[in-house]
């Protein structure tokens, strides 16, 4: 890391020379330089958490069939259609939720923003004095 | 060259060739590239849909819809079929399609000859009756006993790399089965020809045995064997 020219004064030396004599190095405050210190208008997209093992138990009962019936796939057709189903179902769900989060159609009375939706409320409601 | 020249007729004006291409004459080129816009349908090449659009109140709306520009491959003819001409494509090497298109009716022609002799020396009728002479059902019939329901998935965690078994989308399952059949037909010597290989091997697929169901088979004890990392697909 590379101090900063100010940083480096404050710290560690004191009217251009470091102390020699054992004490502790003088802390000199100084003023704070940067950007402006606050909230934006905007909140980032941030992926919702998935839920935790989608189809975990019908993969199980397909894996367990296969290793039954010596790995041939004509007796476990059920098992696999039932898995079919269940991925299928999960990827119609999330696309539904995608959509919705790309719209970012305010349901009145919702708890939990997403980030469009805070974003729209942000934008009709900006913070004061940025 | 004759699309610098449209391009500059269409904007009114001329440019010497010789000069740089502006900004607005860019614009125009880039037209040509574009994507169609949303409302442009794909074109409909099978008779029998045609046929029932026709009868139907909805063909009135399509008389004024825009349609895309049929690719040269599509066409109504009663040989096209559409899983066939993605199969040439698979089987299409540096954009020969002309010669893949030749292997194909090749091996077509070795299946039909394999099975043929197979039924006239078959002696009871419902011996006959099981043997399939179809070629094009054969290929369809081997691909869909080839693809797989599961593959792996590398996951690391902890530092070190697991193989993970989750189900397989449609379209990755029968690229998967494409490709182990074609590998497994371009696996021969160097006298033999690929129609003869590959029509040996979709046979064999067709009945449930041979080397490419049996890959599958691996993959799917690979599987098997990992299922105890199957949680590490979701945390």
């Amino acid at each position: 890391m590379r101090n900063s020219n100010i940083l480096y004064l404050s710290r560690y030396t004191c009217y251009g020379s470091t102390p020699k004599n054992g004490r502790g190095t003088p802390k000199v405050p100084f003023p704070y330089i940067g950007p402006k210190l606050a909230l934006r208008n905007k909140v980032v997209d941030t992926s919702s958490k998935q839920e935790s093992k989608i189809c975990f138990t019908e993969l199980m009962e397909l894996l367990s069939c296969l290793k039954e019936g010596d790995f041939n796939e004509k007796l476990c057709f059920e098992h696999q259609s039932k898995l079919k189903l269940c991925e299928e179902k999960y990827l119609a769900t999330i696309e539904k939720e995608q959509e919705i989060r790309r719209k970012g159609t305010l349901t009145p009375g919702a708890k939990t923003l997403t980030s469009a939706q805070a974003n729209i409320l942000l934008k009709k409601y900006p913070q004061p004095g940025v | 060259m004759a699309l610098f020249k449209q391009a500059t007729t269409f904007l009114g004006f001329s440019i010497p060739p010789h000069k740089k291409l502006t900004a607005a004459v860019k614009s125009v080129l880039s037209c040509r590239t574009a994507y169609f816009p949303a409302e442009f349908q794909k074109p409909i090449t099978d008779q029998d849909v045609l046929k029932e659009l026709e009868d139907s109140s909805e063909f009135e709306n399509l008389k004024f819809q825009p349609f895309l520009p049929a690719p040269i491959s599509l066409n109504s003819s009663v040989f096209y079929d559409e899983f066939k001409e993605r199969f040439t494509r698979y089987v299409m090497k540096g954009g020969q399609k002309k010669l893949a298109r030749e292997l194909l009716e090749k091996t077509f022609y070795e299946i039909k000859k394999i099975q043929l002799k197979k039924y006239y020396e078959a002696e009871t009728d419902s011996e006959r009756n099981e043997i399939e002479c179809n070629p094009l059902v054969i290929l369809k019939n081997a691909i869909e006993n080839c693809t797989p329901m599961l593959t792996v998935k590398k996951v690391s965690r902890g530092g070190s790399v697991y193989q993970v078994p989750v189900p397989v989308q449609e379209k990755k399952a029968e690229y998967l089965s494409i490709k182990w059949m074609l590998e497994a037909a371009r696996d021969k010597g160097s006298r033999v020809h690929l129609p003869i290989k590959l029509s040996k091997e979709l046979i064999d697929a067709h009945n449930g045995e041979g080397r490419v169901i049996k890959k599958k088979q691996d993959l799917h004890k690979l599987c098997e064997a990992n299922r105890a990392y199957a949680h590490f697909r979701w945390s």
